[in-house]
């Protein structure tokens, strides 16, 4: 960021500090200052709603971690113990829970703004890359906290999603070995997901101060796709969108508490207040919500190794569409055809999420398949040829001319 | 944040006062807010209910024969010394003048019944558990207890007589249940 | 931009509608028994002492023979309205101490062959909670040449035997001791037993939902003065 710029102040200390260290300075020019496109609209919100979300989940996580024990003979029990004794443990471990789905709606709302208004084109490809290597690590994060409290869901969950490492060829079941510590989903598997937990929202910040510092330096994108001309385009982000984004987060919030306080368990399984028997398998494994689509992908394939592939691909080839979309127009106002298609796309990704919750069977293998199918159509097939053929609707002068017009 | 103003002054234009009302009143809600949302998460750290549960035991005394015997208990985690003293020890506590001693504090005062003393057995000085509970341990210069970390001398009271620790072994709160049992806490 | 809000408020409407109606809907399938509406759903939502008190009585008296509840304290008894002098009476050791209730491993595998599940979260472990729980209890049957009673509830035979209702006594409670009744009540108390801070939860969302429309309010109003030169 622009610490090179030192700003002079009239308070002496803070002068003192930013000398030594430009925190000052850096907060003035990117909460303060940093120019932003001034016609955002709320699908802007997201991004710094996901950010407090993230900030929500490491702080409980931090207060669940100090009672909670990774063992598998007391991890049920402990967490129960939270939930009972523990004093104001039901609402940590409440807002905990939901808030991985709430991280998740955040996160795929903000993917989506990303995909309308095609803010991964040049020059923010890094950006975006950024943003889907975040999504990774968020999976794998949510996925190991929904083994710890070693419920029925939680044991069978780790054992499938280790298990898909047992496609790779020759040295498949070595790494599932690995990934267990031992020949069995156990308690050596359950203390190193409670590691690994814990270390990847660190992670996760990390990342999404390298996403920020990206976003600062090539600018936000806007409804429009026009980058900002002239002076009059932008507004500083302070007070403008702070307060914006504080008038999405006090909605957000009650929606959120709404789940915690009055329907935590909504996005739970029943069955994982049930303890884990490692001998006896729930009739129905279903992933959480935000895992649903892509758990649809890996059953859509009839042969396990295609199928386990198919489901690291369908969020990897996210890495490379900055490449796959020719179009020279960025947002899906200006494309009457493109934008239909990504409209179905989404419906495609809720049609998965349907099949993913249901049991592998007719019907739903086959509307599966039909929906994979799409899946990838829609990247590999459409989104280069659209790009080409559509005869996009004629752009803005500037993001002001645009403003004006309304 | 520092710019607030002037950026915020800016935008304003009329109405700059009404502004700065609910600019204020906002923050004020907003602080207050984000306090309270902190409670929880530090409220979370005190004792949990079944920790609490825990916090009083009962005592069964009758392992105890005879005078000059003692026993240690675990209360709250601590180690509390039971000693059920001989007349010696007792005429001894109660004949020492209180006014002279470095923590001044009568025999009476630190028990319910003269021949049971009831303490918690953790040195005031820096935490270590003093000597003096089972046969043959040093029991310091005044026939108590003592410390062997830093050489604190408690007498047939509990109370410090010589040595760094600047207060009497701590009496914990307690009452008798029945003549051959006391409740902890 | 009020199209979205309008479309956001509605869409965290319908979410609501689904959460609280999901519970309702689910669970149990064909049977035509009706769930009674149970007290503690809805916002304001609470448990009634005296149903709990009951449903206590028939977990004692029917249940805890074969099923613990091992997440539970006897101290936790005070919260449905037992006085403390109660409480020691029950507890077969301190009050302070969990629940131990049920059968021995051996003798449940040497009478029944499987061990009775722990009830603790029964009412929230299966998919319908409640109303589950409910309908199995009351869903026995005995069927043509096999030794186990089928539950139509759970769509299989099972290992346990009819609840023997009779052992409660309902003769000085002011309500009908029929085995619906009974159901009813220990289905609620079992309900408690799952989350013993149910009634906390609800209380505590209504002050955070309306603290936190207030401060929502107030971010608009702030919001609307300062965005009024940029539109």
């Amino acid at each position: 960021m622009s610490a090179a710029h030192q700003k002079q102040w009239n308070n002496r200390f803070v002068q003192w500090v930013d000398d030594r260290l430009p925190v000052f300075t850096i907060l003035q020019n990117d909460a303060a200052e940093y120019p932003t496109p001034k016609n955002l609209n709320y699908w802007w919100n997201f991004g710094s709603l996901a950010g407090i979300v993230l900030v929500i989940m490491i702080l409980t996580g931090i207060f669940l971690a100090m009672y909670y024990t990774p063992h598998a003979s007391m991890a049920f029990e402990r967490t129960e113990r939270i939930m009972r004794d523990v004093n104001y443990g039901w609402l940590i471990r409440y807002i905990h829970m939901n808030g991985a789905t709430m991280f998740f709606i955040t996160v795929y709302l903000h993917l989506f703004r990303g995909l309308w208004y095609g803010s991964y084109k040049q020059p923010r490809e890094l950006l975006w890359i950024i943003g889907v290597i975040i999504i990774l690590a968020m999976m794998a994060t949510a996925f190991m906290g929904y083994v710890l409290p070693w419920g029925q869901m939680s044991y069978w969950g780790a054992k499938v999603i280790t298990m898909l490492f047992s496609a790779v060829p020759l040295v498949g079941d070595s790494i599932v070995q690995w990934l267990w510590g031992g020949f069995n989903v156990a308690n050596p598997t359950l203390n190193r997901f409670f590691s690994l937990h814990y270390l990847l929202p660190f992670v996760i910040v990390a990342l999404v101060l390298v996403h920020i510092v990206a976003l600062h330096t090539v600018k936000s994108n806007n409804p429009t796709g026009v980058e900002p001309q002239k002076k009059e385009d932008t507004i500083p982000f302070h007070p403008y969108y702070t307060i914006k984004d504080l008038w999405g987060l006090g909605l957000f919030l009650i929606f959120f508490a709404f789940f915690v306080f009055f329907a935590p368990n909504y996005f739970g399984e029943a069955i994982n207040y049930k303890p884990a028997d490692t001998m006896s398998t729930p009739a129905h494994i279903v992933p959480e919500w935000y895992f649903l689509p892509f758990y649809a992908i890996l059953r859509a394939i009839p042969n396990k190794l295609g199928g386990v592939v198919a489901m690291f691909l369908s969020i990897l080839i996210l890495i490379v569409i900055p490449w796959l979309d020719r179009s020279k127009v960025r947002s899906c106002k200006y494309r009457p055809v493109w934008k239909w298609f990504v409209v179905l796309f989404v419906i495609d990704c809720f049609i998965l999420g349907w099949v993913g919750a249901n049991p592998a069977e007719a019907p739903y293998t086959t509307i599966g398949q039909i929906g994979t199918a799409y899946y990838f159509g829609f990247f590999i097939i459409l989104m280069p040829l659209v790009g080409k053929l559509e005869k996009p609707k004629p752009l803005p002068e500037s993001i002001s001319a645009a403003v004006d017009k309304k | 944040m520092a710019n607030a103003d002037s950026a915020s002054g800016n935008a304003g234009g009329g109405g700059d006062s009404r502004r700065d009302f609910l600019l204020w009143t906002t923050s004020a809600v907003g602080v207050v807010g984000a306090g309270l949302a902190l409670w929880p998460l530090i409220d979370s750290m005190n004792p949990a209910k079944d920790t609490l549960a825990l916090a009083s035991i009962e005592v069964d005394l009758s392992p105890i024969k005879e005078p000059g015997q003692a026993m240690t208990v675990t209360w709250r985690g601590k180690p509390v010394f039971i000693r059920h003293r001989t007349e010696e020890e007792i005429e001894q506590a109660r004949s020492v003048d209180v006014q002279n001693l470095p923590d001044p504090q009568s025999d009476e005062e630190r028990v319910e019944k003269p021949e049971w003393l009831v303490m918690i057995g953790i040195c005031t000085h820096l935490g270590c558990i003093p000597l003096g509970q089972k046969q043959g341990q040093p029991t310091g210069d005044y026939n108590g207890w003592f410390c062997p970390c830093h050489g604190s001398h408690y007498d047939e009271a509990g109370r410090i007589r010589k040595g760094p620790a600047p207060a009497n072994l701590p009496v914990p709160p307690y009452a008798f249940v029945d003549d051959t049992t006391i409740k902890i806490g | 931009m009020r199209k979205f809000i309008t479309s956001a408020l509605v869409a965290a409407g319908l979410a609501a509608t689904a959460a609280t109606g999901a519970h309702a809907s689910s669970g149990g399938g064909h049977l035509d028994i009706k769930t009674p509406d149970w007290s503690w759903q809805g916002i304001f939502g609470h448990f009634k002492e005296d149903q709990l008190q009951r449903g206590f009585k028939v977990y004692q008296k029917v249940c805890a023979t074969c099923h613990n509840l091992k997440h539970l304290y006897y101290r936790n008894l005070e919260q449905i309205g037992l006085p403390e002098s109660r409480v020691e009476e029950i507890a077969p050791g301190k009050p302070r101490e969990h629940f131990q209730a049920g059968m021995a491993k051996s003798t449940a595998m040497a009478t029944f062959n499987t061990v009775p599940p722990d009830l603790t979260l029964m009412a929230e472990a299966r998919p319908g909670g409640p109303d589950y729980l409910y309908k199995f209890l009351l869903s026995f049957e005995r069927r043509e040449g096999h030794t186990k009673l089928y539950n139509k509830a759970f769509g299989n035979f099972v290992s346990m035997p009819r609840p023997t209702w009779a052992a409660a006594s309902y003769a000085n409670e002011p309500v009908e001791g029929t085995k619906e009744q009974k159901a009813e009540d220990v289905t609620a108390f079992l309900r408690w037993a799952s989350e013993p801070n149910l009634e906390a939860r609800h209380e505590l969302g209504i002050k955070v939902i309306l603290f936190l429309i207030v401060l929502s309010a107030l971010f608009y109003a702030l919001k609307r003065r300062i965005w009024a030169d940029v539109h």
